[in-house]
């Protein structure tokens, strides 16, 4: 009995000893899981080995919006457990004042493209994240089927348009009756909010609410351009489209049953793995115009904040400052396939041997729009839900784009009450 | 000299105290504290400094328009789809359970393998139950709409879940596919509670199936009925979890609690969204108090 | 006898060579027997001897595995129990608990899509016979056993059946209670005039109701005959010791010796009887039983046979006293006078008369 005694306070006193560390400090990582996940992981893996502190990550649930919500709930209550939050570049102008400014830590960071850094950044300068990467939405065409039909690459949403309806009806015509022209994010989310801002942007519709604050979404632009949307239903589109997300509209793109399809970067090396229908057999172009706008991408990516709550703010600066420098960008992007955040990597040819999308993504990256959330501050989420409800509507038939840009507008009003 | 009446009733009241403490602490609280917290402008920045404001989170009128739970035509758009949702499914799985009480009743080799297909819907987690039928119901690559494209009644497949015209009889279906072995078992135990030999003396009298069903077994078995319906239609009104997994941004199938969790969480209008859950408390309540009401008084007749 | 319209009349039942399995079990073996119309039977016999089963068969409640039912000529094997127009009343009464007394009494009528005139006056002659007129809207639960007993025959009356089955329909009622209702259920054959088959095991329901007593012992017919007949002359010891209470005292003896129309059996080595009963098969010096019933003993008196005891219990009823006395196996039971001094412990004689001894063998079989 004695010695077990003994052995036992042995053990117990060298997990003291290991757990001791005085000079290591502990961080708490909140973040998703998923392949991103797993980058960052292993990014700071290099970091804890550089500076002997640790890192704990908490892993979120997959779904975004629920990670937002697990974000909020623990700022407001002002949680000093966790230190760093890894962002939708949404959500950093809504939860900016909750975020450290890490502009005086800055150096190479200040490089990071501008209009991408520009949706970190808040009205009054501040910048509370570092982005790590850069969601640019592009409209996947197959080449072989373009080629087939000797049909161009389109520039504007009705050659576009035209350029489906035309390979579907032949497709058809030929036996190949699973064959949809366009497959592009329908469903009633945030997803919905990035491709019709894309449709209402190129049309000269303006971003719903401007970045003085207007709210510019009640015009003809607009309206045409949700009612362009609508007619996809049911003769390019699938009806179902009204339920897709993105990896709804890959599925049908990966089968090979889909001409064009709108998604993010991510979609390029998936659809070129072996197991894909269309490895190979197709490219990207920036997304379409329509007659009086310029091609929009809607901004995505993701990026790392200091919470304002955090006891150990510097050794959490110093951490996002590491996963978010050209080094780290240069590590993980072959593996990885992210756009990156600094406009030069577009250009590095070595990079581009494995990640072939790369050269391809500068011409898009330019025409990047950040969604309105920085403008509407706390109210985005509520916009953005007005937003894709009204889009919605207006593709499954319940109104007409006019009716619905006018009583969007209305509703905008509304939630803009006595000022955003 | 305390009577052994007067201590047994002292002992009784020491060992309730426990029970009452975390009662009161876990249920009346949050009451409470959502109950003030609809009274403040409680969003993410002065969560935990609220200031009192009244009653407007739940009416106000500002430079002519109104705003506030009560104005939202979204709440009340929520509250009728609960109670459409709420009717229907109820209804559904009632006569379901019926039918499937009454299919476990009969006696064949197959009885327990009858038993465990009734029971194993509602013992699925909903989450896996919802993802389940929105692949089946999926309208590329769905069970669904390849058969009913088979079959050649669709041309296409649809998109079920998300249509605003099928989204909310799909929900309906769903959740009475899924709780309908919970009125079943308690259909069956009633029915298992009914005197034999009143059924044979029917027999007697001279009823075959139908009539036995209607005049002798139904009448019987009332009381399970409205035990069920009363769990169930609760149950429906607070919908949450199959309504949030299947499309949780949806106008057409959102329900109270989605609207009140939306208001709170993704919109961070603590105040409001507190006021949103208190109404639709008060409406939980009411409906409650109502038909438990009718159901009671139906019940006294009875017992006597 | 009453003017009879076809509805009115009564059946005969003809079973023949019936038998019913429980699973393995055979509980009825190839039993056959003729009910006459108008008749009240009494199935009567121990627990498990399949009485229940007998008349649920008769009812169509339960199957029947092979042989013929016939009601009224008809066989009736495969109708349900609504198509042999017979009425059951139950032992725990089976009214609808949530029908008021007269539409428990309606409800078979109802089915049959009467007129609500016809109903009624069905109803309410049904009611005024049972005397429960002032219960008719009041619900079962809230009637006594007796009241709740008479609402389930109500119900069989108002259907005018061919046959009315009755399913130890006292037993759930007290003494007093009983006693009173089966002198109603002896009246409302007399009124009805109707066949009625019934089941107990309670022998003085049997003797006291019965045209006819069937007794069955386990799934057999151990004799059937009148009332007297089974009291006076039992086929065999089963129906001897049932009939008759107290039991007739069996005393194990055997055969002194035989005569053309007596035989010689000893008492307990105390002395020997001759019974004037015989049969054929048995011989000196088999073993056989006397019975002879505690009513019939002589007490402290002279007969025929007779032997001596000690009595170790006295059981004192006022019009009778019942005296245990001490033998071998099984103590011996004689009736005295309700004032009989003898005590506890007193030695008594008794004495056998002949004419009042049965004999039986020693498969049971009684000596004619």
């Amino acid at each position: 009995m004695m010695m077990k005694k003994t052995i036992l306070s042995f053990f117990i006193s060298l997990t003291f000893l290991f757990s001791f560390n005085a000079t290591a400090i502990e961080l708490n990582f909140a973040q998703g899981g998923g392949s991103q996940g797993q980058m960052t992981m292993e990014l700071t893996a290099e970091w804890e080995k550089k500076t002997g502190h640790k890192v704990n990550f908490l892993e979120m649930p997959a779904s975004t919006s629920d990670q937002y919500v697990q974000y909020k709930t623990w700022l407001s209550a002002q949680n000093s457990d966790v230190d760093i939050y890894k962002v939708d570049n949404v959500w950093a102008g809504e939860f900016g004042t909750q975020l450290i400014d890490l502009k005086p830590y800055l150096d190479e960071q200040l490089e990071i493209m501008p209009n991408v850094l520009s949706a970190y950044t808040t009205a009054k300068g501040e910048i509370i994240g570092l982005p790590y990467s850069v969601g640019i939405p592009m409209l996947y065409y197959r080449t072989d089927l373009l080629e087939k039909y000797n049909r161009d690459v389109p520039e504007t949403w009705d050659e576009m348009t035209a350029t489906a309806q035309f390979i579907q009806d032949k497709e058809r015509a030929a036996g190949n009756d699973k064959m949809w022209g366009f497959v592009w994010q329908g469903n009633a989310y945030e997803g919905l909010t990035c491709d019709a801002l894309e449709w209402v942007a190129s049309h000269g519709g303006g971003m719903i609410v401007e970045k003085d604050g207007t709210i510019s979404i009640n015009n003809p632009n607009a309206a045409a351009a949700l009612d362009m949307a609508a007619k996809w239903v049911g003769t390019i589109s699938p009806e179902g489209v009204i339920g897709y997300k993105e990896e709804d509209a890959r599925g049908i793109w990966d089968q090979g049953n889909a001409v064009f399809m709108r998604n993010w970067p991510y979609a390029w090396s998936l659809s070129n793995k072996d197991e894909s229908s269309v490895k190979g057999k197709f490219d990207v172009v920036e997304l379409p115009r329509g007659p009086n706008g310029k091609s929009t991408s809607t901004m995505g990516g993701w990026g790392y904040a200091v919470s304002k709550y955090s006891e150990k703010q510097e050794v959490a600066v110093d951490l996002v400052k590491f996963l978010s420098n050209r080094d780290a960008q240069h590590a993980t992007i072959a593996e990885y396939s992210m756009p990156p955040v600094y406009i030069e990597i577009y250009d590095n040819k070595e990079h581009a041997e494995t990640y072939s999308l790369l050269p391809l993504l500068k011409g898009p990256s330019q025409a990047l729009l950040p969604r309105p959330s920085a403008q509407t501050s706390g109210k985005w989420p509520q916009v953005t839900v007005a937003f894709y409800t009204a889009a919605h509507e207006v593709i499954t038939g319940k109104k007409d784009g006019t009716t619905a840009v006018a009583e969007l507008e209305a509703a905008l009003k509304k939630i803009k009450g006595k000022g955003w | 000299m305390k009577s052994v009446s007067q201590i047994r009733k002292r002992t009784a009241l020491i060992f309730l105290i426990p029970v009452t403490l975390v009662l009161l602490s876990s249920a009346l609280y949050p009451l409470i504290s959502t109950l003030y917290l609809s009274l403040t402008d409680a969003e993410l920045e002065n969560f935990l400094n609220p200031n009192y404001v009244g009653f407007i989170n739940y009416i106000e009128n500002y430079e002519g328009m109104w705003y506030g739970v009560l104005a939202d035509s979204l709440f009340w758009n929520s509250v009728r789809n609960t109670l459409v949702f709420s009717i229907f499914s109820v209804s559904l799985e009632v006569i379901l359970g019926i039918s499937f009480a009454l299919i476990m009743l009969i006696e064949n080799k197959l009885k327990w393998f009858v038993r465990a297909a009734v029971l194993i819907p509602w013992a699925i987690p909903t989450i896996v139950s919802a993802r389940m039928f929105e692949w089946m119901l999926q309208d590329q690559f769905g069970i669904f709409n390849y058969m009913l494209i088979g079959m050649g009644i669709l041309e296409q497949g649809k998109a079920w879940t998300t249509d605003p015209q099928t989204s909310m009889i799909v929900i309906i279906i769903i959740d009475a596919w899924k709780t309908s072995p919970f009125v079943a078992i308690l259909v069956y135990a009633g029915l298992k509670a009914l005197p034999n030999e009143v059924l044979e003396a029917g027999k007697v009298d001279g009823t075959n199936g139908i009539t036995q069903f209607y005049y002798i077994i139904f009448p019987l078995i009332l009381p399970a009925i409205a035990v069920a319906i009363v769990f169930r239609g609760l149950d429906a009104l607070r919908v949450f979890d199959l309504i949030y997994l299947i499309n949780a941004g949806s106008k057409d199938i959102m329900s109270m609690t989605v609207y009140a969790r939306r208001e709170m969480f993704e919109y961070s209008h603590f105040g409001f969204g507190a006021a949103a859950s208190t109404m639709l408390t008060l409406i939980i309540g009411v409906i409650a108090v109502i038909f438990i009401q009718r159901t009671r008084l139906h019940k006294l007749d009875e017992m006597e | 006898m009453k003017n009879r319209s076809k509805e009115d009349e009564v059946a005969d039942i003809n079973i023949n060579t019936v038998n019913k399995y429980f699973g393995d079990v055979h509980v009825i073996k190839d039993v056959s027997l003729d009910i006459k119309s108008q008749s009240f039977t009494v199935l009567v016999g121990p627990s498990g001897c399949g009485k229940s089963t007998m008349l649920r068969m008769i009812a169509g409640l339960e199957d029947i595995n092979s042989g013929t039912i016939s009601i009224d000529g008809q066989v009736v094997n495969d109708l349900p129990p609504k198509q042999r127009n017979i009425a059951m009343v139950f032992q725990s009464y089976a009214l609808y608990p949530h029908m008021t007394v007269f539409d428990n009494m309606a409800f078979g009528l109802k089915l049959e899509k009467r007129s609500k005139d016809e109903i009624n006056e069905r109803v309410n002659e049904a009611a005024r016979i049972l005397q429960i007129e002032d219960y008719l809207q009041r619900k079962p639960k809230q009637l006594s056993g007796g009241q709740r007993q008479r609402v389930a025959i109500g119900r069989a009356i108002t259907r005018k059946p061919k046959v009315f089955l009755f399913d130890e329909p006292l037993s759930n009622l007290d003494a007093a209670l009983r006693v009173q209702m089966r002198v109603e259920l002896a009246k409302l054959h007399n009124e009805l005039e109707a066949t009625m088959i019934y089941v107990t095991h309670d022998q003085t329901e049997a003797m006291t109701l019965a045209d006819d007593i069937v007794v069955l012992d386990t799934g057999i017919v151990s004799q059937k005959g009148s009332p007297l007949e089974l009291y006076d002359k039992p086929n065999n010891m089963f129906v001897g010791g049932f009939i008759g209470s107290p039991k007739m005292n069996f005393i194990s003896s055997k055969i002194l010796s035989k005569s053309s129309d007596a035989t010689e059996v000893d008492i307990m080595g105390m002395s020997k009887i001759s019974v004037p009963k015989m049969s054929a098969s048995s011989s000196e010096g088999d073993s056989v039983s006397l019975g002879i019933r505690p009513e019939h003993l002589v007490v402290n008196g002279d007969s025929d046979g007779s032997w001596e005891s000690k009595v170790f219990v006295v059981e004192k009823l006022g019009d009778v006293t019942y005296l245990y006395l001490e033998k071998e196996g099984e103590p011996l039971v004689a009736e005295t006078e309700g004032h009989s001094e003898i005590k506890v412990g007193d030695t008594v004689k008794v004495g056998f008369p002949s004419g009042r001894c049965q004999l039986f063998d020693s498969s049971g079989q009684a000596f004619k």
